[in-house]
């Protein structure tokens, strides 16, 4: 049965991305290309995160349970994450569209 | 037009007669008596076990046999069930002596026709069906090769007539019917699975409350739901257009409810922190979500944020 603390649960959701609401210091929004793609809550007590509050918070986070506990463990890193992200459609990467340049070169008559 | 099986009444007397050389001279060895005895009381205790209905409340020592005599000048024992029962309460013996003596004339009277496959048959579980048919190879042998019959006393006069033969299980014929464990293979083993039900409380007389499972649903058709019609936090109160209902679930040592429509998933030691938790987020998420342009949400985001606004009726300060 995992465990978490509270204080390294924050301390790694902020380190991978996640930014902390002023209001609601219990309440994360991880952002990517300015939008909102997932949200979390922690523990308002700083008690540890039980396997309940994993299971709640891995969900919260569109992550599985194992993936959750290696995230705040450091052992998935935030690319990481994206890519789990990307992978489930969450994120949605658009295709930079180059302008072609023409380079043309007169020819010497 | 089906045959009546005749009725043993085992609280009156059960008369056996037991034939033979052993018994030429009226007389009946005593291990011969004390088997056959033994025998046939175990095979009315099992059955006694296996006629109880689940509401009954007896103990099987009311059915344990006593021997009560000899039909006069024959080797005749006679037995009947416990003349001093321990007294239970709502006095269920009565009723289930009368399932008893039906059960045991059914099987006797299977005995005699030798139809053993039938008493097997009678009984829906391996267990229970080995059990009975372990019993009455016992019952059926206890005498040796010393033919043996079921009788009762002629209503006039002297003498006794036949009520049942009992035919004699053979080992093979045993050995078929007895279904054997089957091993688990290791490489076809079922998966766990889990279920939800639907269970009935009942209180009884005693005041004890007894428990029956009604319904049952394989857990790929059904979940625990939990139903909540409004919401009410510290802050805001929430009416709703329709009940939204919540798949819960034990995790660990906790609960966790949660509906993915709405972005929920809550948690808690008890039902009831989880459904604390619960009421905070989708107050939480719904003023957030809607503080926030579309624009600055994910797609899934603003799915979400159009169930919250289609269900939320009125928000009221609490």
């Amino acid at each position: 049965m995992a465990v978490l603390k509270a204080t390294k649960t924050k301390q790694s959701l902020k380190k991978k991305g996640f930014t902390q609401d002023n209001s609601h210091h219990h309440y994360f929004e991880f952002w990517h290309n300015d939008k909102v793609i997932a949200t979390t809550y922690t523990s308002h007590n700083n008690e540890d995160i039980d396997d309940y509050l994993i299971k709640a918070m891995s969900k919260q986070c569109l992550m599985d349970k194992p993936f959750f506990i290696e995230f705040i463990k450091c052992t998935k890193s935030q690319d990481d994450y994206i890519a789990l992200l990307k992978s489930k459609g969450e994120i949605v990467d658009t295709p930079k569209i180059d302008t072609p340049v023409k380079n043309i070169k007169k020819k010497k008559k | 037009m089906a045959e009546q099986i005749p009725i043993v009444d085992l609280t009156k007397e059960l008369l056996l007669h037991i034939e033979g050389e052993k018994t030429k001279n009226h007389t009946i060895p005593w291990d011969v008596l004390r088997n056959v005895g033994d025998k046939l009381q175990s095979l009315i205790l099992t059955l006694a076990k296996y006629s109880l209905e689940e509401d009954d409340v007896t103990t099987l020592d009311n059915f344990t046999l006593e021997f009560t005599g000899f039909y006069d000048g024959s080797a005749t024992p006679a037995f009947a069930l416990n003349t001093r029962p321990t007294p239970t309460l709502y006095n269920a013996d009565d009723k289930i002596k009368q399932n008893l003596n039906a059960d045991f004339s059914k099987v006797m009277y299977l005995v005699d026709k030798g139809n053993f496959q039938q008493i097997a048959d009678t009984y829906n579980t391996q267990e229970i069906s080995n059990d009975v048919i372990t019993k009455v190879f016992d019952f059926t042998n206890a005498a040796g090769t010393a033919p043996v019959q079921i009788v009762k006393r002629k209503t006039k006069g002297k003498g006794y007539t036949k009520v049942f033969n009992i035919r004699k299980l053979s080992k093979d014929n045993y050995d078929t019917l007895y279904i054997k464990k089957k091993e688990p293979k290791s490489n076809n083993k079922t998966p766990e699975q889990t279920a939800v039900g639907k269970v009935i409380l009942k209180q009884g007389k005693s005041g004890k409350v007894s428990k029956k499972l009604s319904e049952i649903y394989m857990e790929n058709d059904a979940v625990l739901s939990l139903k909540i019609d409004h919401i009410l936090t510290l802050k805001n109160k929430y009416e709703l257009n329709s009940p939204i209902y919540f798949q819960f679930y034990q995790e660990g040592k906790g609960i966790v409810i949660e509906n993915e429509q709405f972005d929920l998933f809550a948690a808690g030691k008890t039902l009831e922190q989880a459904k604390q938790d619960l009421n905070n987020q989708f107050d939480h998420t719904y003023q957030r979500l809607n503080q926030l342009k579309d624009g600055q949400l994910s797609d899934r985001l603003v799915a979400i944020k159009k169930s919250y606004n289609f269900i939320v009726k009125k928000v009221t300060k609490a």
